[in-house]
Order: C-alpha cells, then sequence, then structure tokens
C-alpha cells in the first residue's frame, strides 16, 4: 500500500483561532480513516482543507505525489477528491436525477443519455429510483444525505471525505449508507470518515484520527485509539480513566 | 434538461408565435404595432435578466446599462466610424459582452445586496458619464442613429423585432436545457455544492453575466436603429425597474414567462398612459403582490392552471 493522501504540519488560522495546529496525516490507497474529536476540534476544517474550500497558512496537502494546495473545489473533484457536507447540501429545486446529472455531466466526453442511465442505476442502488423525477426538497434528511452519496458516486473518487453523514438518518437508512461506504472501500476507495456516532466509525474503520483543539491527539487501530488517555480526557475531561467511546 | 413539459409548452409558445405573426396581417392600427415592437425589445431584456436572476440566481441592476451600451455602441460605430448596421449592431453584442464579462469577474464574490448595490452604481457610472459627456455622446440631447429600413412602415420593425426575441428566446433556451442550464442550477442552489462537484463555478457565473449582456446590446442595438435617437434615458433606473417589473410580472424563473411579462407590461403601460405616473404606483404594487403570492409569476401561475402541473424553474 502506498500513501494516497498526505498532510504536512498544515496550519489554518480564523483571527486569532488556530483551527488546524501543524496537522500531519498519511493515509494509503483504499484506507478507510475514521476521524474523530470534540465540537470544535478541526475536523470539519480539515476536510475543507483537502477538498480546496480552504487554503492553510502553512503546511502542504499531497494527492497521489501531487501538492494540492490552492486548487479549486471544482478542480479537485475532477481529479478524484468528493465530499459531504456536515449540513446537506442537495439541489431543492431541481429533480433528484438532475441533482445526480450535475456530477455526470462536468466531464464533457460523457452524454446525457450515459449520465442519465448512471444516475439511475445509481438511485435504483440507493432505494431512491422511485423519486428520480421528484423535486429534491420532497426528500426527507435521510434521503437527502442519501443523495449526497448518489452524487458522489457519479464523480467515481479514489478518496471521498464525508463529513458526519449519519446525523439524524434512521437506523435503517443508516444500514444502507454502512453498506454503501463499505462497498465503496471495497472497490479500493479511500475514505475519510467524520463522525460523532462512534457504532458506525468503530464498525467501519480500520484506523482512527482524534483531534482536539486542531491538533491530532491520537491515531492508529480503533482499540489503541479507544483507550488512549488523550482521547479519554478529551471525551471526558480531565482525571477519566474508563472509555471514552 | 430543464422543463419535462416540453411539448405541451412548445405548443404554446408555437401558438403565441402564430398570433403574434398574424397580428399585423389582421388589420392592428399601427400606433399599436409600434407598441408591440417596443414590447419585443423589453420581451429580449425581461428574458435575458431573468436569465441571470432566476435561473443562475445573480442579482443585476445594470441591465438597461448594457443594452444602452449597446445601443450607443451600434450608433457610434455607424456614424462615426461609417461601419454598416450588419457590422456594428454585432459589434454591440461584443462590445456589451466584454462589459458583462468584466462586471460577472469584478462581482464573482459579492451575493445579494452587495452584488445589487454595485450593478446599480456600474449603471449610475454609466449613465452620468454618457450624460455629462457631450462631443461623442452629445449627452442628454441623445445621440441619433440611422433608421434599420429606408420606409417608415412601421411592419418590417415588428417582424424584426419579433424574430430577434424568437432567437433569442431560442439560443436561451438551447443554452438552458443543455448541461449549462444544470451548471447554472446548481450555481444558483448552492455554490460550494457545485464546486465539490466539479462545476466551475466560477466560469458559469461569468458566463452567465457575459452571455446575458451580450443578449441586452444586441436588442439595444436594434432598438437604436428603431427610435433613432440613443438617449441616457435608456439606461434609468426607472427603466431597469420596468424590466424588473416585466420579469417578475411574467415570472422570472421562466424565460419564456418573462418575455410574455416584457410584451404584456408594454400594452398595459400604453394602455394606462391616461392615468400618468399613477401606472408605476400600479406597477410596483403589483410587483409586491405577485412576488408574495404568485412567485412563478402570472405567467406561470396560468400555466400551472392550464396544465395542473407544479412549474419548476
Amino acid at each position: 500500500m502506498t500513501a494516497q493522501l498526505v498532510t504536512q504540519g498544515i496550519v489554518k488560522r480564523f483571527g486569532g483561532l488556530t483551527a488546524l495546529d501543524h496537522v500531519s496525516i498519511e493515509i494509503e490507497t483504499g484506507e478507510l480513516l475514521g476521524l474523530i474529536g470534540p465540537n470544535g476540534s478541526g475536523k470539519t476544517t480539515f476536510l475543507n482543507v483537502l477538498s480546496g474550500f480552504y487554503r492553510p497558512e502553512q503546511g502542504d496537502v499531497r494527492f497521489e505525489g501531487q501538492s494540492v494546495v490552492g486548487r479549486e473545489p471544482s478542480a479537485l473533484a475532477a481529479a478524484g477528491i468528493a465530499r459531504s457536507f456536515q449540513v446537506t447540501k442537495i439541489f431543492r429545486r431541481i429533480s433528484v436525477l438532475e441533482n445526480l446529472l450535475v456530477p455526470g455531466l462536468t466531464d464533457w466526453s460523457v452524454t446525457p443519455r450515459q449520465a442519465a442511465e448512471k444516475a439511475l442505476k445509481i438511485l435504483d442502488g440507493l432505494e431512491l429510483g422511485r423519486l428520480a423525477a421528484e423535486p429534491a426538497a420532497n426528500l426527507s434528511g435521510g434521503q437527502a444525505k442519501l443523495l449526497e452519496f448518489g452524487r458522489i458516486m457519479m464523480l467515481e473518487p479514489k478518496l471521498v471525505l464525508l463529513d458526519e453523514p449519519f446525523g439524524g438518518v434512521h437506523p435503517t437508512l443508516k444500514h444502507l449508507m454502512h453498506d454503501t461506504i463499505r462497498d465503496w472501500n471495497a472497490r479500493g476507495t479511500t475514505i475519510i470518515l467524520i463522525s460523532h456516532d462512534m457504532g458506525s466509525i468503530f464498525d467501519l474503520c480500520r484506523r482512527i484520527a482524534a483531534l482536539q483543539n486542531g491538533k491530532v491527539i491520537a491515531h492508529g487501530l480503533p482499540d489503541a485509539v479507544r483507550n488512549d488517555p488523550a482521547v479519554l480526557q478529551a471525551y471526558l475531561g480531565t482525571g477519566s480513566t474508563r472509555a471514552a467511546v | 434538461m430543464i422543463g419535462s413539459d416540453i411539448p405541451r409548452r412548445a405548443a404554446v409558445g408555437v401558438a403565441i408565435l402564430v398570433l403574434l405573426l398574424a397580428i399585423p396581417v389582421l388589420g392592428l392600427d399601427e400606433y399599436w404595432i409600434y407598441i408591440l415592437t417596443i414590447g419585443f425589445y423589453y420581451a429580449i431584456l425581461a428574458s435575458s435578466w431573468s436569465l441571470l436572476v432566476g435561473y443562475v440566481g445573480r442579482i443585476s441592476f445594470a441591465h438597461v446599462a448594457i443594452s444602452g451600451l449597446g445601443a450607443y455602441t451600434s450608433a457610434a460605430a455607424n456614424s462615426a466610424l461609417g461601419l454598416p448596421l450588419l457590422v456594428s449592431i454585432p459589434l454591440a453584442g461584443v462590445v456589451t459582452g466584454l462589459v458583462g464579462l468584466a462586471i460577472g469577474r469584478l462581482c464573482l464574490r459579492l451575493h445579494g445586496a452587495y452584488l445589487g448595490l454595485t450593478t446599480i452604481a456600474f449603471s449610475e457610472i454609466v449613465r452620468i458619464a454618457f450624460t455629462a459627456e457631450y462631443e461623442f455622446t452629445r449627452g442628454s440631447l441623445g445621440l441619433p442613429a440611422v433608421s434599420l429600413f429606408e420606409t417608415t412602415d412601421r411592419i418590417p420593425y415588428y417582424y424584426s423585432f419579433l424574430a430577434l426575441l424568437a432567437a433569442c428566446l431560442l439560443i436561451m433556451w438551447l443554452v438552458l436545457r443543455s448541461r449549462i442550464g444544470l451548471f447554472f442550477a446548481a450555481v444558483r442552489e448552492d455554490e460550494d455544492a457545485a464546486a465539490s462537484l466539479g462545476v466551475k463555478v466560477v466560469r458559469w457565473k461569468i458566463f452567465a453575466f457575459t452571455f446575458s449582456s451580450i443578449i441586452a446590446g444586441i436588442a439595444g442595438g436594434f432598438y437604436a436603429h428603431f427610435v433613432q435617437l440613443v438617449t441616457p434615458s435608456m439606461m434609468s433606473i426607472q427603466e431597469m425597474g420596468f424590466v424588473l417589473s416585466m420579469a417578475v410580472v411574467g415570472g422570472f424563473h421562466n424565460i419564456f414567462y418573462a418575455a410574455l411579462g416584457g410584451i404584456f407590461l408594454e400594452i398595459l403601460l400604453e394602455g394606462m398612459r391616461e392615468i400618468g405616473e399613477w401606472r408605476m404606483t400600479i406597477f410596483a404594487t403589483a410587483v409586491i403582490l405577485i412576488l408574495r403570492y404568485a412567485p412563478n409569476g402570472l405567467f406561470g401561475m396560468l400555466l400551472k392552471r392550464i396544465s395542473g402541473r407544479r412549474s419548476r424553474p
């Protein structure tokens, strides 16, 4: 296995707040990394740096050997980095199918017919096929999360960044999302998963990194991170000794 | 991509086009032929403005200023440089396209009120500059322009503007139903999500400004050689208010509804001439009521009633 994504000493500040403080992480091709940490620890900021929405003040992000700092999010999407958002960002006033056609048609060599065929297959797999013609605004919160998954699948990315995909999702849909994530990963897609749902994190991820105050305080195998004193302190406060997660 | 109810809508469109083609033959008074011709000009402005606002979600109050720039460009290129109208009118589109591109680049990161205020400032700068300048534009006296046809007959102008309107609508429709229309919708709905999915947000926002400006500029170029006198008043905020009212009353989420709004309000404007400035009060009230109770506009609401379907942007 080779490192697909390498971050070296990433620093991101917002005024006087240091959101990311020399974050260095390596992620191998085909890995499924869980990113945990309390609210405000810098998880989403880290994803925003990786996906090109934020430019770090210091440090470098290398994807497949190339520095990607300063590249536009659309260019990174074309290079194979796709993401979801903590607060779902579906295109509410166009149809469910059209939501998938947007990423599908950014490649000008793909015809609308080819994109539509692919999109319908994906929607069927996500149990959204019968809603293809519906305005996306009519979807439930969980279905909207699945729609974001569908849009990501249209891009056939090499690296997927998932930001709190299970928030407010019904257990049945969550099960489908777990299966989808496992399926992507089984096909060789690298995944970084942010979640406060520790059950999902420990169920899905083979390696976990924990952030607090913008710093990586622990990383490694799930059991090691679960029992790491720094992680226990971050989640339960000073003096905690029992497993936090 | 946009609009799944294409056959039904196309039938309605063809019926309206046939009616408009037949009107001069049916012996309508020449005065109303003239009013309808101006209505077609406003229909082009209202529909191209709605492309920017309704489809891409970018507000602009500079649209009539850009159209005015097109009018001055064609008139000046013809009179001062001696270029034939077949060159000077397309040149108006090129110049206004470049201006639209510049505005699009300048306003890339502006939204809502900030974008609106910036375009108002641009519009007023242009209008005041053309009023204050005299040597080239003759200030508020206006710049004379040669006529499009060597006849005083209104009918050739009527059909020319109708053909121009049909061509502009067809081109806009083809763009909007292509993948570009979907990218516009994605940018309107959520720029971050669009960018994360590979949509080049900057490119399409600039393209939208440039494209709508080219259309407004060519319409302005034609208009100059119809009214034969280009004055800064055609770039006034009040004129922009008319275009905005036409698009909103017609339905600014659909270029065809906005175009119908342009024709409809121009007719209404003339029909209510006797009540003078009170017309403006009535129009402004209509805009408020339609924004509140019929956000798809009068024609969007009407088509919804006829077809019993929901009209989507």
